[in-house]
């Protein structure tokens, strides 16, 4: 396998852009990568476009309109884990030496849907039975509460921190801090996930443009490398499953690390899917920045704010800039790779060496929840 | 059963023998693994078939939520109470609760019959789970 490159990368504004379409979002981004890598984007030899409820044919129209014709394209549905997957699909071509320079796309519009609601899915009997995503992190916040002792301010602390981030983040959807009582007093959504502990419905895109060494070379003396990625599937179900410790992100976790030949002692910052506040408390262990049943404790330390030991989501996370579906997988990759290249401005990790990208998504009854998770490691 | 105007939550979670209506999970008729939903492999011998066998009808509440959201596209009016129920069978279910205030470790008793009433005022059948009464 060869090396791989992030040569430039790019986002939208995170937002509610009710008359603004998808694919312009998607535009946007890419021409902002494109710029951002200094390439000509005729010289591109594949795209890929992370989408979950777009249009279809969406590559195709995006791609267009920055000048990508003739090549190997197509839009990419992985559930919130899509615009990971547009990336890790480029990655592996690059990788496997198939091509040498390539965009990977994610982009979502949410605000212009009909009725505003995601539908549930087809045939699956936890969703016919009401059981959402808020629903499901719920059950988790509680056996939180129950195994280690979480507060209401513990489940609404990683929302409080992210949006103070995201006042320091130009892309973000919400730029105002809120305060802890706040984000616990909103309305019940389910019991104990509050209002302000739900990530919004956004609308937004991001791209990254990734290459071969060779074509590195030509065009940065200081490239960033995708030193691990993973895109990996949950098991069965087996009887006594411990949700705050097992399932697919633990491990695609443990092969990050292995195939980038580094630990979590090395990571400068990290981005991960803060759909609900209350996640990030067990997404530190299970990502490894703390030990097994101290995801609490690390986030009463301070540890993942912007000047701790380790940030997380310092961009403001799906929680504050956003979350459009199918952009939000490409979107931590671009954002660690701001702040790699010292692009971050006032959010910036000064520093920053090696950062970590997690995206899950989806539930499927009779396998481990998430369904599906993304890690990437970049190194500068 | 036969009847068509009865609206089954999920059609292919139940099934019917001698005139009465069980949840269905799958059992490996080699290994004896269970799961739910059923499908036809079982996870743990790689055997591609399993048998239609019923959801026990007692376990253990793992964990429950109140919620008060709407679910795009579905006529179940909230608020609603769902849980997941460790099954003696290893199996881990998720359901509707009966009820309204639960703890961790309680025990529950499955319930077939209608979970809520669609637009129309028609029953909608499913399953939930209720606190076994002490």
């Amino acid at each position: 396998m060869r090396n791989v490159y992030v040569l430039g990368s790019g986002q939208s504004k995170f937002g509610r852009f009710k008359t603004t379409s998808a694919q312009s979002l998607a535009e946007e981004a890419a021409r902002a990568a494109i710029l951002d890598a200094g390439v000509d984007a005729r010289d591109l030899q594949a795209g890929y476009v992370g989408r979950v409820f777009d249009s279809p044919g969406t590559a195709n129209d995006v791609l267009m309109r920055v000048g990508v014709t003739c090549v190997e394209m197509a839009d990419v549905e992985n559930a919130c884990a899509s615009g990971s997957t547009a990336v890790h699909l480029l990655y592996k071509d690059i990788a496997n030496g198939r091509y040498d320079l390539g965009i990977a796309i994610g982009c979502e519009q949410l605000s212009a849907r009909k009725n505003g609601l995601l539908p549930p899915v087809e045939g699956n009997i936890y969703s016919a039975i009401g059981m959402s995503m808020p629903a499901i992190t719920a059950l988790i916040a509680r056996r939180l509460i129950h195994e280690y002792g979480a507060t209401a301010e513990d489940l609404a602390y990683a929302s409080y921190k992210n949006h103070r981030n995201a006042e320091l983040n130009p892309y973000a959807q919400y730029r105002k801090p809120c305060t802890l009582e706040e984000i616990v007093n909103s309305r019940m959504i389910s019991d104990p996930i509050t209002l302000l502990e739900c990530c919004p419905q956004s609308d937004g895109a991001a791209a990254v443009v990734l290459c071969s060494e060779q074509v590195a070379r030509k065009y940065t003396s200081h490239p960033i490398r995708v030193a691990a990625s993973i895109l990996t599937s949950a098991g069965f179900e087996q009887p006594g499953d411990d949700m705050l410790h097992y399932g697919v992100v633990p491990r695609a976790t443990r092969m990050a690390y292995e195939m980038a030949g580094l630990g979590p002692e090395d990571l400068s910052l990290v981005e991960l899917h803060d759909a609900f506040s209350s996640e990030e408390l067990y997404l530190y262990e299970m990502l490894e920045l703390c030990g097994r049943g101290e995801g609490v404790v690390f986030a009463r330390s301070g540890a993942a704010e912007l000047g701790g030991r380790i940030p997380v989501n310092p961009s403001g996370g799906l929680l504050a800039l956003g979350h459009p579906l199918g952009a939000s997988g490409t979107r931590v990759i671009s954002e660690i790779v701001q702040h790699l290249k010292g692009q971050a401005g006032s959010r910036q990790v000064e520093g920053a060496k090696v950062g970590l990208a997690h995206m899950q998504g989806g539930y499927t009854a009779g396998l481990t929840f998430p369904s599906i998770c993304a890690v990437t490691i970049l190194t500068r | 059963m036969q009847d068509e105007t009865v609206r089954l939550v999920e059609p292919n979670s139940f099934f019917e023998k001698d005139g009465k209506l069980y949840l269905k999970e799958g059992k490996c008729g080699k290994c004896g693994f269970s799961l739910f939903p059923k499908v036809n492999f079982c996870p743990k011998c790689g055997a591609m078939e399993m048998e239609d066998a019923p959801v026990s009808e007692r376990g253990t509440l793992y964990s429950w939520t109140t919620s008060y959201m709407t679910m795009g596209g579905s006529d179940l009016k909230p608020p609603y109470a769902l849980g997941l129920i460790d099954l003696p069978e290893g199996v881990r279910i998720g359901a509707l609760l009966e009820g309204t205030q639960f703890e961790i470790g309680d025990q529950m008793q499955l319930k077939i019959g209608s979970i809520w009433k669609d637009n129309d005022g028609n029953d909608v059948i499913g399953y939930k789970f209720a606190k076994v009464e002490a």
